[in-house]
Formats: C-alpha cells, structure tokens, sequence
C-alpha cells in the first residue's frame, strides 16, 4: 500500500474570469518509507502539489489516498515544512519545536519533553530557549525541522525547505537531513527546483512540465547510502545530473526552462 | 550610575533641556515685558499655584482619573470584541466595520450633551465619553494586526490539524497583540482629553470643571495647574499602558531593541 498516492489530479485557479490550469493530471505514487523529490521549474505548481497533499487545497479533480483511504480532511495526516521557517517570534525554540504537539492537545510538559530528547541531533542544543530572531538562517531552519519531526507523522511534506538558505549552509543541511532521514525513514515528498538536490538526497526524482504541469518523468536515483558530498562529482551522479536536465528541459544542453 | 539611569538619561536630557531652555524664555519674558499674571501666568507661578492648591487639584484630579480608567476599561473591552468580530466573521467585517470608521467623523464635542439627556450627570455620561475616544484606536489596531498574520503561518497551523478557534488562540492573537498595544497606547493617551470634554459639558467634579469654573474667575495660573495634572495623567497612563506591554511582550521588546543596535562607524 503506498504511503501517498495521487491520481489523475488536476487544479485550476479562476484569474479574472480567466480559467488558469496550473496541474494537468498528475498521477504518481510514493511507497512507505520512500525519499521521492518533485523538480520542475519555477512557478510550474509543484506547491500548489504539495499543498493539495498536505489539504490545504482541494483538487479540481482526481484522488489523493493517504495510507491508501481517500479521507475528507486531509489536514493533520501529513507534516508539512514551507520555505519560510515560519517560527513565532513570540515562542521560544523549544515552544516552537512543540507547537504541533500543543495543537494535538499533548500537555506542554509532556511535549516540551520529547522535544528537549531531540536537541542534539538537532544540533539547537543550548539555544532551548533562545528566540528565533536570535538565530541564524541555518538553525531556524533546523528548529522548523524539529518541529516537522515532532508533529509525529510517517509522511513529511517539505516545500523547497533550504530555498531561503545561502549555498554553503545548503549544503551543509543536506548532508544533516540525508543522515537525519537515514536514521528515521520517514516517508518524504520534497519540492524543490534544485537538480543536485532533489538527487542527492532522493530515491526517486519526479520531474514535473512547465504550468500546467504534468509528470514528464521518474529517475530512479541508484546511488549508495549513506550519501556522501563527494558524489555530487562522481561519474554516475554526473550522468543522472544530465539525464534529470535533459528531461527538464527536453534537450541536450543543460539551460533555462521557459518562463 | 547603573546602566540604567545613564541610558534613561541619555534617552531624556535633548527633550528635557528643550523644555527647560523654553519655560527659562517664558519666565523672563513674563517679568521683562511685565505681562499680567491673568493673561500669563510665568512657570514660577503655575508652581506655586500646583503647590498651594495640591489638595484641591488632588480631590479633581482624583475624580477625573476614575473616568480616563473606567472608560478605558470599557473601551478596552469592547474595542477587543468588537475587533476580534471583525476579524473572524467576514460579515461583521463588511456590515460592521464601515459603521465604526464612519462613527469616528461625528466629533465627540457634539455628542456629548446627547449623553447628558440621555444619561445624566454623573460619572457615567464621562466614562461613556472617554471610551467613545479610546475604543477607535484599539479596535482599529487590533484588526489590521489580526489582518497581517501571514497566511502561510495560518496554513502551517491548518497542517497540524488545528481548526479555526485553534489558529487563532495560537497564531493570530499573539501576532496581533503588538498592534493591540499600540492602539491601547495612543487609547491611553487620549483618553484625558475625552474626560476633559465630558467635564465641560456637564460636570460639579474633576479637572475640566475646574478650569471651566477658573477661566470666568480670571483665576488663570489654576487653569494653568490643572493643565499640568491633566499632562501628568496622560502620560503616566501612557508609560502604564507601555509597561504592561514590556512585561507581556518581552519578546517583542527585546526583539525592538535588537533592531535599534546598529554598528557605529568610528
């Protein structure tokens, strides 16, 4: 039974009495425990993807089955990480990491527990009860992660989550969430418009057309674990590098996608 | 010296000698050019008179006080219903929220002998007066606050499960209580002048009816010291109203002044 499965979704928006198709039957399924990212260019709709996932949106039309029921809510089932750390400026780390916990109704203590545990693999030990603005671009994130941990759900849904960062602390985190996600095989679904990415830390790569966007093809990502920052260069990451370019962009050069 | 008083002064000396510097010209002035005591009154006197007559202005100032803190409360109150209303029923938004902007165009000087056929004389025409001024600027705050959570905060919380009252309780209220504050804060600063108006209207107590009753009697350094108390007052229920703020926001304060440390060129 996959862990998330899509099929024949389809989304539209209404733009000044305009109908604007931004995802033309997408159908894909990710297994339980799976590492799956979706590439596609900017603005193709992978978000609007990942947020019908996560239920904030409903499909125009086509399914979506979580652990294989199509329920009428969908919010709550999946942990969702955006861009933006979306930290509150009024909550400590800890009182941030343990918001999703609060909102299950776990008592603070409880919650606050757990997320202490979590700290050092976290790497936010001693900034427990730091505010985030304190913080740099590279632990508010870690902190957000923490909180996507927390929420305790077995598919986590992550929106171009090192978007924001600059290339070193990238890096860096990649290399955190890759081991992180080795020890937890979570099932994950990860956005992002970065090719090195999406195939240094996926299993699969889903790449997505440009709007309205359909799934033009999967890469299998057959590279050892744990991953290595040294095979960013090697021969086999190179070749599904460009195979991953040339379906992007349907030629042989690496280049822009159309706007 | 702590830390403290130095940074308070450096904070105080620039308005504090400016003042000094203009009641020293208004002292001089007032004995070089001879001016009567009636029209002006130099600084001097105003002090005198704060002095001589400090139960009396204790007695009227004590009455108005009661005004400016229950019809805050009351707009405090109201202001926060009303702006939460506002906020979560998009029906309240559109029906009621015109009405409160358009309410704010009537000036308050032309309502108030309404109140006092409707209500009477006694402290409550005042307290409605002082919470017709104060509750605008809370309820107004308070809505653009709770307008500019953003969105993908309310999403993230949506994610978690939450449902509506959930988001709010977690999310937007305390995003919105820096606004809040700030409304209560310029509430809290005009909240005098509110009880000064209701006083004039109709009134046998408080600071307004004092200097209504002075200003006949050419008694005019005792209108002078009533406007001293009524200055005080606003400004002490200000700085009340921003250290309430400090000790329920620290975060917010210290996040201010984290912004306010700038790097100096030397």
């Amino acid at each position: 039974m996959p862990a998330v499965e899509v099929k024949g979704v389809r989304k539209a928006y209404a733009l000044n009495g305009r109908v604007v198709p931004v995802l033309d039957s997408v159908s894909f399924s990710v297994g339980p425990g799976e590492f799956v990212a979706i590439l596609g260019p900017s603005g193709c709709g992978k978000s609007t993807l990942l947020n019908l996932i996560a239920g904030l949106e409903e499909p125009s039309a086509g399914t979506i089955a979580i652990q294989g029921a199509v329920p009428r809510k969908r919010t709550g089932l999946c942990a969702y990480m955006h861009q933006k750390d979306l930290l509150l400026p009024w909550r400590t780390v800890l009182d941030n990491a343990i918001l999703p916990l609060e909102v299950q109704g776990v008592p603070r203590k409880a919650a606050r527990e757990r997320a202490l545990a979590l700290m050092d693999v976290f790497g936010l030990r001693g900034f427990e009860h730091a505010y985030p603005f304190t913080l740099s671009g590279g632990m508010r994130q870690r902190a957000a992660f923490l909180r996507t941990v927390l929420a305790g759900k077995s598919i986590v849904l992550l929106d171009e989550p090192f978007g924001a960062l600059d290339a070193l602390t990238r890096a860096s985190l990649q290399d955190w969430l890759a081991s992180l996600w080795e020890a937890l095989r979570l099932t994950v679904l990860l956005v992002t418009h970065d090719v090195e990415e999406a195939l240094f830390l996926a299993d699969r790569v889903l790449v997505l057309t440009p709007r309205p966007a359909r799934v033009r093809g999967v890469v299998p990502v057959s590279l050892p674990r744990p991953r290595q920052r040294e095979m960013v260069t090697s021969p086999p990451f190179v070749r599904l590098k460009a195979e991953v370019f040339q379906m992007l962009t349907g030629t042989q050069v690496a280049q822009e996608a159309p706007p | 010296m702590t830390r403290w008083v130095k940074e308070r002064l450096n904070e105080w000396w620039p308005p504090l000698a400016l003042m000094a510097g203009a009641l020293a010209l208004w002292e001089g002035l007032a004995h070089a050019l001879a001016i009567p005591r009636w029209l002006l009154p130099p600084p001097s006197a105003i002090v005198r008179e704060l002095v001589a007559r400090g139960d009396l202005l204790a007695r009227h100032s004590w009455v108005t006080l009661q005004e400016v803190l229950a019809g805050f409360a009351v707009a405090f109150t109201v202001g926060v219903a009303c702006g939460v209303a506002i906020a979560q029923w998009r029906v309240v938004e559109r029906g009621f929220y015109p009405l409160v902007v358009a309410s704010q165009t009537i000036p308050i000087i032309a309502i108030a002998p309404l109140l006092l056929i409707w209500v009477g004389y006694d402290i409550r025409m005042k307290v409605i007066v002082v919470a017709l001024i104060c509750f605008f600027p809370i309820t107004v705050n308070l809505v653009d606050g709770l307008r500019s959570v953003d969105p993908d905060l309310v999403n993230l919380l949506r994610t978690m499960g939450a449902g509506r009252w959930k988001v709010f309780l977690m999310v937007s209220l305390p995003w919105a209580l820096p606004y809040l504050f700030s409304g209560a804060k310029v509430a809290a600063a005009v909240s005098v002048i509110g009880a000064v108006i209701g006083e004039w209207v109709g009134a046998s107590a408080g600071l307004g009816w004092l200097m209504t009753q002075a200003v006949p009697r050419f008694q005019t350094p005792l209108v002078f010291a009533s406007l001293v108390a009524l200055g005080v007052m606003g400004i002490a229920l200000f700085q009340a109203t921003a250290l309430v703020e400090r000790l329920l926001l620290p975060w917010h304060y210290t996040m201010k002044r984290q912004e306010a440390l700038k790097w100096t060129s030397l």
